[in-house]
Order: C-alpha cells, then structure tokens, then sequence
C-alpha cells in the first residue's frame, strides 16, 4: 500500500507543504504587520490625541455620518431645512409659520477646529444597512479608524462580530445601544411583541439629538485637551432637530390627517409613527431579511380597504415588489391606494437630492408622508 | 498590499483548500448537490440550538448545525434505500423539508428575531478578519483561518490515511465490501466531514461561496485529469488560484471578495471546459472535425473500389460528381480528394477522372473484409 501511496502523492506532494508555508508565512506577517503582541490601549476612547495627530472616524450608516461632519464642523447644515416659513408655504399649513426657527442661520453655522481628522461613511444612499455586502475596501476602514459609530440594536447585524472584536483596540459606540441603557429612556424606545428593540432611532428627533451629544462627547474625549467646538456644534445641531421637531409635531398634530395609518415598506417607521401619534404598518418586519408571507399581504390589503387609507409609501433601500403586491391586492378588492412617494428609510438620499443629509432625509419623508396623507381622498375606489 | 488583506487573502485560500479535500470526493460520488442541501438545513440545526440555549453565535449552534448536516444525508439516504424515489429527488425532498421547518419555526417562535441563517452562515471574510486569536494578551491572526487551517489539516489527514478506503467505496463498493471496508461507514465518515467543513466555512466566507469551494474546483479539475491523486490536488491549487484571482480583482475593483472568488471560479470552469487539452470543448470538436475527415477519405477509397470494373472514365469517378454521389459540398470533395491524393491513395486521370492507387485498393479491402 505505501508504494501505491506514494505513486499517488507522487508529483504532487509538494502541495500540502507549499500550502503550510504560505499558511505559516502569512501568519507570522499579519501578526508583525499588526504589531505582534497587541497590547490593547488602557482605553481607546481616551486616546489623549493631540489637536495635530490624525483622527480617523468611521460611521456605519449615512445618519450617523451626516452628524459627525456637522459636529466636527465638516458641512454645514443645508439652507432652508426645517425652515418653519418655507414648510408653510410647501404644505399649506400657515400654522407652522409661527412656530419658532430657532437661531439665525449665521449664528448656527459650524465651526471647524483645527484638528486633523478624517471621515467616512460604509454605507452610501441606496444601501440596505440589513443585507449590506462588504467590500474588500471596508476592510482597511475599519482597520484603520480610530473611532466607529455604529447604529447598533442589531441594525447591522452582520458586522456585529467584526465590529466587537475591534472594541478592543479602537473606539466603537453603539449608539442606540448607548441610548438604550439609559432608564430615563426606556419609555422611548419601541419593542416588538417578542422583545426585540426597534433599531430605526434616527426617526425619534428626541432620541437622535441624544445620539448626536453622544457622538461630540466621544470625539472630544479622544483628544488630551478639551476641543470645544464640538459640543457648541452639536448643541446647534440639537437646536434644528428641535425646531425640525415641533414643525412635525404641528404638521401632523389635529385634524390634518383623517386617517392615520403610515404604511411602509418596511418597520423602518416606527418611533416616526410614535412621535407623530400614526399607526405604523410595515410589510416587512424590522429587518428587511424577513419577506412579507401571502397571509400579511393579503391582512395588510383588508386594513387599508376597511381604514380607507389613501395612500403606500416606497423605501430607497427596499425593493418595492411588496408594495406592488398590497397595491394589486387593495385593487383586487375594490379600492385604490396611491403610492404616495419615495421615503428615505435606512440610507440617506443620493448626494443634491433633498435627503442627502439627516436633516434633509427627515424632512423629505415628513413633507412625502403628509402630503400623500393629507390629500383630499377620492370619493369612491377605483 | 496591506498585512490586513494578505491575512484576508491567506483565509480565502485556507478555507477553498480546506472544502476542496470533502468537495472532490463529494464530486467523485456525484453527490455536489448534498452541500448545497447542507447548507441550508443546518438552518433548522440553529433554531434548534437556539430554543436550547437563546444565544446568538453560541458554540451549541455550531454543534446543532454539524448534527443536522448528519441528519439530512441521512433521510436523503433512508428515502433512497426504500428504492421509490432517485437520489436527486430524494435531495430535492428531504432538504426543502428540512429548511422549511426551520423556517417555520422561526416564524412561529422568533418572528422579528435577528435569528436566521444569516447569524452564522452568512459571514464574510472583510468581517471575519476581525476575529482575532488571542492568547495571552498576545494577538496570533485571524482565528477563522487558525479555524479553517485546522480544519483543513484533519481533512487532508483523513484523506491521506483513508484515501484506499475512500477510492475502493468510491469506485466500487462492492469491491470494498468484499474487502472489509463499509462504504456506509466511509459515506457518513465523508459526510461529517463536509458537515464540519461547511458549519466552520459558512460563519467567515458565507455558504454560497462554500459551495463553490466544494463543488466547482473539483468539476474543473475532473476535465483536466483522470489521476485520483492529481485530480485531489489539483482540487486545491484550483480552489487556491481562484482565491487569488478574486483577491485581485476585488481589491482593483473594491467589491466582495466573495463575489469576485466566486466569479473568477465561474470563469476558470468555462476556460477549462472550453480548452481542456484531452476533455475541452474545442478539443472535442477538433476531434469531430477530424475523424469526420477521415471517414470521408475512407468513404472515398470504398467509393472508387466498388466502381473500379465500371472504367477508368465513368461518371462515378468524376470529382465533379462527387458531390451528388457522397452528399459531400464541392469544397469539401476537393478537400478530401486532394488529402487521398497527398496519402498517395488515389491518382488522377486526366485531372478530373479518380482511381484507385495500389495502396488504395489494399486499404479498401481492408475495411470491407474488417
């Protein structure tokens, strides 16, 4: 038998040890090139930098990354957002007029300190955080950032375990996950019937506000002296996403809209819904990973029938086949649901579109939602 | 090229090195399909672990998938003995079952849960680069390629010292039963091993690409040689370029790694079913081409034999007229009298009248009587 093996290993026993040695090889370089023996930093959220060393921030979702840009005095807010008077005007309630704007918009611009950092968003508009593919580039990203934000509540699941095992070595906050221990908030935050928390906080004004102050906290504490600047600029990012409240508040407060289903691709709208006191209903559950059975499509078409309700709304990172399918039911039995517009749920719009910002994203889908939902509703279907 | 993507290219390759050893025996046992099947009935395996132990990536998932990898060639096998239904079928039956009620369960247990097959089977290999061994305070790499170097160490193991039983049940099982050698033992021995290859692949490269690990390095490799040995480590090298080639093309391009693996794989196997020099498609058809060739020119021995009493200058022996009496186009006629002509089969008379030569006649002869 062992001269039978050997005839068969034969030419090609060299492959087992060539593999061992690039296995070996490669190795023995990821640990030198890593610095061998990593001894993990006392705390790599006190990184005690000075102003001239290079930061390195990275946030997951485009949310979190329009923040830290207006924190770290990068952009500015867009002129016109949340703009009570111009609001009036695109909707037709003159009542939001008179609801206060909140500082002028020269004493509300960003101030940049000099600090050398540098920033990047993984998820660019259009992408689903749910069922995003890294690519190899993302890699070296999170390789190289000093700090990540990241949505957390599950939101990217499939980086979770990258994104724990880089803890140790760099600063990763979890946002939601910060905000969610807080007890004081608890009543804020929206859980399922089996106990699982509603990751989309970015459509709670109050709860992101919360995030953003998190945000200029963390990139303060990185650097050795105190670098005021953030906290002042998240204070007047604070201020708008104030104003940005009340205005929904006003919109979809009252009668405006008789009937108050927001239904969605998505479970993407939930703490909006809270907020604006709507009954949310998403075809999909809270990640997109779950498809919509016959049975809820079929549930969904029988509420929106018996509500009458007017109109659906399609999602940019969704693909809008659920949608169709409710619609085609709806019709089925004898009423007609519009759609009433595109909404910016898990990624921000693509770059000079309304939503390109957070602000912007919130804006676009509050002015969509009311204005499909306060239409005037046909008298009949069909 | 940074220590961080020459550790995501070294993983690429461990793991397509570590699924080639199961998949070419897998491939060998007209059995590809059966890792596609366990790839998605481990799925129950985990809301099993699950109901158990509530806890997303615990080690009891892992063990839950392995068992159920287990459990599904095992009904596929049941189903095939009662002798009612063929293997494919019975694939086609026992996995949608099993998946199917994962799914179900899920449904009715964890609906909203982030539990699915994604926790642990749709992992990457940008993210898990991430997970470090560490030891002592002491960082040694990434732990999916300590993991799938291990895995790939005892599979390779295995096959070296069982790779008499493993031939002998493949090629002939009744063989190996005289032998002493139980092919169901060696079939489950087999199946374990894909089920622990799959389970530890799936959580860092994803399952899709698992299968292709298995199925399409060995499919290439079976067209280039018919050695077991050569074609086992042709397997691995196969699995291991394509992991290079799609290393590359990810980092020009700054896409999956998975993906572009997966495609440079894709492209290997049309190359090599295209230009194989033996089993190839163009090879192929140059044989076609060929002995079609050559049975025109023997056609035309035969032809000019049976009509030589008729003359030297008969309408049969026109090579204009060859084209009427064999079917043939005019330039393929001239083709085939001119290559009889070279052989020194045939002779002209007067330029358009055939005859036979000696060494014609005797050939004709020769396949009439043969």
């Amino acid at each position: 038998m062992n001269a039978a093996l050997a005839r068969m290993v034969g030419a090609w026993r060299w492959v087992p040890g060539f593999l061992l040695v690039a296995l070996f090889g490669g190795l023995a370089a990821g640990c030198a090139g890593n610095g061998g023996g990593s001894t993990p930093a006392a705390d790599p959220c006190a990184a005690g930098l000075a102003k001239d060393e290079p930061l390195r921030v990275l946030s997951t979702t485009g949310q979190i990354g329009s923040m830290v840009d207006l924190i770290l005095g990068l952009e500015q807010i867009p002129d016109g957002l949340w703009a009570p008077d111009t609001l009036a005007e695109r909707t037709g309630v003159a009542d939001l007029a008179s609801i206060d704007a909140g500082a002028e918009p020269s004493v509300a611009l960003m101030v940049r300190p000099s600090v050398a950092v540098e920033t990047h968003t993984m998820l660019g508009p259009g992408v689903d955080p749910h069922l995003y593919v890294p690519t190899l580039g993302d890699a070296e990203e999170f390789n190289k950032a000093d700090v990540i934000f990241y949505n957390g509540l599950h939101l990217e699941a499939q980086m979770l375990g990258a994104l724990e095992q880089l803890s140790g070595s760099r600063c990763v906050i979890a946002l939601g996950d910060f905000l969610y221990e807080d007890e004081n908030l608890a009543d804020r935050f929206i859980h399922t019937d089996e106990g699982l928390v509603d990751p989309h906080i970015w459509n709670h004004p109050e709860l992101w506000s919360l995030a953003t102050v998190r945000m200029a906290q963390v990139l303060e504490g990185m650097y050795a002296g105190p670098v005021p600047e953030f906290a002042a600029n998240a204070e007047k990012v604070v201020e708008r996403i104030a104003v940005a409240g009340s205005l929904i508040a006003e919109l979809f407060a009252g009668e405006r809209i008789p009937v108050r289903y927001l239904v969605t691709a998505h479970d993407a709208f939930g703490y909006f819904t809270a907020v604006t006191n709507l009954e949310s209903i998403g075809l999909q559950g809270l990640s997109t990973e779950s498809e919509a059975s016959v049975y809820d499509i079929q549930q969904i078409a029988e509420t929106i029938v018996a509500h009458r309700i007017p109109a659906m709304f399609v999602e940019s990172s969704v693909s809008t086949d659920a949608v169709t399918a409710v619609r085609e039911a709806v019709r089925a039995r004898g009423w007609d649901v519009r759609l009433g517009g595109e909404l910016y749920s898990d990624a921000l719009g693509p770059q000079g579109s309304e939503g390109a910002t957070y602000l912007g994203m919130l804006q676009h889908n509050a002015v969509t939602i009311y204005l499909a939902l306060a239409a005037p509703m046909p008298e009949d279907g069909n | 090229m940074s220590s961080l993507e020459f550790e995501i290219l070294v993983t690429a390759m461990t793991v397509s090195a570590a699924c080639a050893v199961p998949g070419a025996y897998l491939v060998l046992r007209q059995m590809s399909m059966v890792a596609d099947a366990i790839s998605h009935t481990v799925l129950l395996g985990i809301v099993l672990a699950f109901l158990v132990v509530p806890l997303y990536g615990h080690p009891l998932m892992v063990f839950g998938a392995s068992v159920m990898g287990v459990v599904t060639v095992l009904g596929i096998d049941l189903l095939k003995r009662t002798g009612l239904v063929r293997e494919d079928a019975a694939i086609g039956i026992t996995f949608p079952a099993l998946f199917s009620l994962g799914v179900l369960l899920i449904s009715l247990l964890a609906r909203d849960a982030h539990l699915d097959e994604h926790m642990v089977f749709q992992g990457d290999l940008v993210y898990s680069v991430f997970q470090r061994l560490e030891l002592a305070d002491r960082g040694y790499g990434p732990m999916t390629l300590w993991k799938m170097a291990g895995i790939f160490l005892l599979n390779g193991a295995l096959a070296l010292r069982f790779h008499r039983e493993l031939k002998i049940a493949t090629f002939d099982p009744v063989l190996a039963a005289t032998l002493g050698i139980s092919p169901s033992l060696v079939h489950f021995g087999l199946v374990l091993m894909t089920s622990v290859t799959a389970v530890g692949a799936f959580d860092s490269v994803g399952s899709i690409l698992v299968i292709g690990f298995m199925v399409v390095p060995p499919v290439t490799a079976r067209l280039l040689t018919d050695s077991l040995a050569r074609y086992l480590g042709l397997s691995i090298l196969l699995g291991c370029a394509s992991s290079l080639g799609g290393f590359w093309i990810a980092r020009t391009v700054n896409g999956s790694v998975g993906g572009s693996i997966s495609l440079v794989m894709g492209a290997m196997f049309v190359a090599v079913l295209l230009a194989s020099p033996r089993r190839g498609l163009v090879a192929d058809w140059r044989r076609r081409r060929r002995q079609r060739v050559e049975f025109a020119v023997r056609m035309l021995v035969i032809h000019l034999f049976q009509h030589r009493t008729l003359g030297p200058r008969t309408e049969e022996n026109h090579a204009g007229h060859l084209e009427v009496h064999l079917g043939w186009s005019a330039e393929f006629s001239r083709r085939i009298t001119e290559l009889a002509e070279v052989r020194g089969l045939i002779s002209r008379v007067d330029t358009h009248w055939l005859g036979l030569t000696s060494v014609g006649e005797r050939q004709a002869e020769q396949a009439l009587a043969g």
